[in-house]
């Protein structure tokens, strides 16, 4: 075979997959009775080029069993209905041809038989009784129309056909390797502007005019980024359609009757990212089928409906994507939820290696991949898996994965001189390491009320590193359905990291999602989330607990769209006595301080998204009961013109964020809140 | 008969096959990988890419006679690390090894110039590296 043929068979694979889809889709619906003209001319279009494409490459089998099926779809065109029965023999040719377009050597005789078979069948059924509701006289040789004898018939008669998509809208084909390629140019070309605004030193250094030209580009640079990285994400609905499918005749074989629900369809991911998604989906729903819905006797004898709901759900958040695999069945049984009392987390037990849900094994779930293989596989990607279920009510599994692949918004810290990052969706906040507890013989902490385990980063990396200093900062880390705390030396900021394997020589050392390149040349290497919750043998070497807090110390606003510095203001004040409660902007501020009275103190940074610090401060003086409540502007712009645009709006102290430090804010709040 | 990277490693002195040495630089700054075998010092920055660096003294079971000097850019199949050493003696055509070894890193033993060069076998040795930890 040639190039071009190669390339063309290539294309055409492609082509047809995607064709075969949408014949699916439209096949069920007309199976569930609500389907339309224009689903029946889809339907007729799609089997229409794949024969034509098929006969060009000389793939005879494919065009002969298209042909067959083009011919019924022909017939009920032009019988203006279409009986739902067609639709199961349909979709096993479209199985078929998918198998063919595959590479299978697949027999299509049989397939071919069975379609003539079913449509004689049909006309014989039709020339039995005069039916009432075909338009029009059929001509002789075609399959008419089952009108009369069938549930609900899509009305073909009337409907324009799908419109054609606008030229700026017509997809173009570009192979996934230029697209790659691309994304790794700009993945390099940032790692080249971290070094270059190391090598600039902080922006104080350069002048106006430069710092004007190089945010533009940094601006121009990100979106580049968004757009090359958008290129590259497919909708979930990419591997979502063919879900239906799968799941309805799992349900038939298994007596089960199952409704699948796909929310979010739309939300994208990595096409990478998806292409490896679509096994575990399939093997979570097919768990579901097999072992979370119970038959439709045994759910009616629970005061449930007898047909089962299935629901597939994605979230965006951010970098990260939430995807939830829901059932309404059976649920854990109430052993299993003994045993996750006793190990502390249900996902822990489920995600065993080799454990089952069901008792007995069947042939399709429980053996083969099971949850703790989806398990390796979201942890292998940075993500997470969990799992809640209450006996009775169903299951929902919620994996956490990345959008992309290459880019990963990591929180950097640092530990015994070495630079270590976290995927930034699995720390929930930073707070100081102070007076430790101990939970079960292991020194825990208490955030917010909820005493967490607390172990040095040191220790759970197995790295050499001198003892923690006091106060040290603590990520609150979530993972594998498990809440720890991280010790660090310091936190050093939020970095969108590019990750590098740390390739095959380290293929045995496990813990770490790969590393990246710092602007100044260090590496960080990055540590999968469920590392630090995992706990360690080791004990902890902080320091004595603190005084305890004093009472009703007053409490402060802290306004930062930055959740690292958002994060370490707050640990700052908590440390220094005072209760913190959080904004992300301006306008979410003027909310907080609208509701609660006890705000005795707005700590605020100036450039913010909504509504900025300048408009926030100019606010709060427009308030009439809260006009004198105290504003420290902290921020990166320190020019003595914009401290002075700080004092016009109000501000009553401004605080440059590179001479930034915590005795100085401490010092500031003190003297204007004056305890 | 065949070119050589000739080395010497803790005061030994050793050679590697020619087509096994990318190049030979000075030792960069390298991040220490907790968790991985002993004989990995860690990681470094190679021009933007991550490169594992090995102590090739340990590997051999030898000690260092003094601080790392150059590091050889080895690879074999698709296994790469950078080896720390002393330094390199000379490149050059070495004869086949006459004298076997008991270690199972080394394809044998050659003498030449009135020195006994062991003739390291670079694939065993970074299988061994990538060697899953216990």
């Amino acid at each position: 075979m040639s190039d071009l043929d190669a390339e063309l068979a290539d294309i055409f694979r492609q082509e047809a997959v995607e064709r075969l889809d949408q014949m699916d889709a439209g096949l069920l619906a007309v199976e569930a009775g609500d389907a339309g003209a224009t689903d029946l001319d889809a339907l007729f279009r799609n089997v229409h080029t794949i024969k034509g494409a098929a006969g060009m490459l000389g793939l005879d089998d494919i065009r002969a069993l298209a042909h067959a099926a083009e011919d019924i779809l022909a017939s009920v065109r032009t019988a203006g209905t279409f009986p739902p029965q067609l639709a199961a023999p349909l979709l096993r040719t479209t199985a078929v041809l998918r198998a063919c377009v595959a590479g299978a050597q697949e027999p299509v005789s049989e397939a071919i038989a069975d379609l003539t078979a079913t449509s004689s069948a049909l006309s014989a059924a039709r020339a039995d009784p005069p039916s009432a509701g075909a338009s029009g006289a059929s001509p002789p040789d075609a399959p008419p129309s089952a009108a009369g004898t069938s549930p609900p018939a899509a009305d073909v008669a009337a409907g324009p056909a799908a419109t054609a998509p606008k030229a700026g809208e017509r997809p173009l084909r570009v192979p996934a390797h230029k697209i790659d390629r691309l994304l790794d140019v700009v993945g390099e070309l940032m790692q080249f502007r971290g070094q270059a605004a190391h090598s600039l030193g902080d922006d104080g250094q350069v002048s106006p005019e430069l710092a004007d030209l190089l945010a533009g580009g940094d601006r121009m640079l990100s979106e580049l980024k968004d757009t090359a990285i958008g290129m590259r994400t497919l909708p979930l609905s990419a591997i979502t359609r063919r879900l239906p499918l799968a799941v309805r005749d799992i349900a038939l074989e298994t007596g089960k009757d199952v409704e699948l629900t796909v929310a979010g369809a739309d939300t994208e991911l990595d096409r990478v990212i998806l292409e490896s998604l679509h096994d575990p989906l399939a093997h979570l729903l097919s768990n579901a089928v097999i072992h979370g819905i119970e038959s439709p006797a045994e759910r009616e004898r629970a005061g449930k409906p007898g047909r089962g709901q299935l629901e597939v759900r994605a979230v965006p958040h951010g970098s990260l994507v939430e995807i939830v695999v829901a059932d309404d069945g059976r649920g854990i049984s109430p052993e299993v939820l003994e045993q996750a009392r006793r190990a502390g987390s249900l996902t822990d037990v489920l995600a065993r290696p080799g454990y089952s849900t069901a008792a007995e094994l069947t042939d399709r779930a429980g053996r083969g991949v099971g949850l703790d293989a989806v398990n390796s596989y979201a942890r292998s990607l940075g993500g997470s898996l969990e799992v809640r279920s209450e006996p009775g009510r169903g299951m929902a599994i919620h994996l956490v994965l990345p959008v992309a692949l290459a880019q990963l918004e990591v929180l950097l810290f640092e530990r015994g001189r070495a630079v270590y990052g976290v995927p930034l969706g699995a720390v929930e906040e930073v707070v100081r390491s102070t007076a430790t507890l101990t939970l079960e013989g292991r020194p825990a902490l208490d955030v917010r009320g909820q005493a967490l385990p607390v172990a040095d980063v040191a220790a759970l990396l197995g790295a050499a590193a001198p003892p923690l200093g006091e106060r040290s900062p603590a990520l609150v880390v979530s993972a594998g359905g498990r809440r720890a705390l991280a010790v660090c030396d310091a936190v050093l900021g939020e970095h969108e990291a590019l990750v590098k394997s740390l390739g095959p020589i380290l293929r045995g050392t496990e813990g770490y999602l790969g590393a990246a390149i710092l602007g100044d040349g260090r590496i960080a290497l990055l540590v999968e989330p469920l590392v630090l919750t995992r706990g360690t043998q080791h004990a902890l070497r902080v320091s004595a607990p603190n005084a305890a807090r004093p009472v009703a110390a007053p409490k402060v606003l802290v306004v930062e769209d930055s959740f690292t510095v958002r994060e370490l203001q707050r640990s700052i004040l908590e440390a220094g006595g005072y209760p913190v409660v959080t904004a992300r902007d301006g306008r979410d501020a003027l909310g907080v301080i609208d509701t609660d009275p006890e705000i005795a103190l707005v700590v605020t940074d100036l450039d913010m998204p909504q509504l900025d610090g300048l408009e926030l401060t100019r606010a709060i003086r427009a308030i009439d009961q809260r006009s004198s409540l105290p504003v420290i502007i902290v921020t990166s712009r320190g020019s003595a013109e914009d401290r002075q645009h700080g004092i016009e709006a109000g501000a009553d102290a401004y605080m440059a964020k590179h001479d930034f430090d915590q005795q100085a804010l401490l010092a500031t709040v003190e003297r204007l809140v004056g305890r | 008969v065949s070119i050589h990277v000739r080395l010497r490693v803790a005061g030994e002195a050793y050679a590697v096959p020619v087509e096994n040495v990318l190049e030979v630089v000075r030792p960069g700054e390298v991040t220490p990988v907790p968790g991985s075998v002993a004989e990995l010092l860690g990681v470094l920055n190679l021009r933007g890419h991550i490169l594992a660096v090995a102590d090739l003294a340990q590997i051999l079971g030898l000690t260092a006679a003094g601080p790392p000097a150059r590091m050889l850019i080895a690879e074999s199949g698709d296994l790469r690390a950078g080896l720390v050493i002393d330094e390199v003696s000379e490149v050059g055509e070495l004869g086949d090894p006459t004298e076997a070894t008991e270690s199972e890193l080394l394809a044998g033993a050659t003498l030449a110039d009135g020195d006994l060069i062991g003739i390291i076998d670079l694939d065993r040795v970074l299988s061994w590296l990538a060697r899953p930890r216990p």
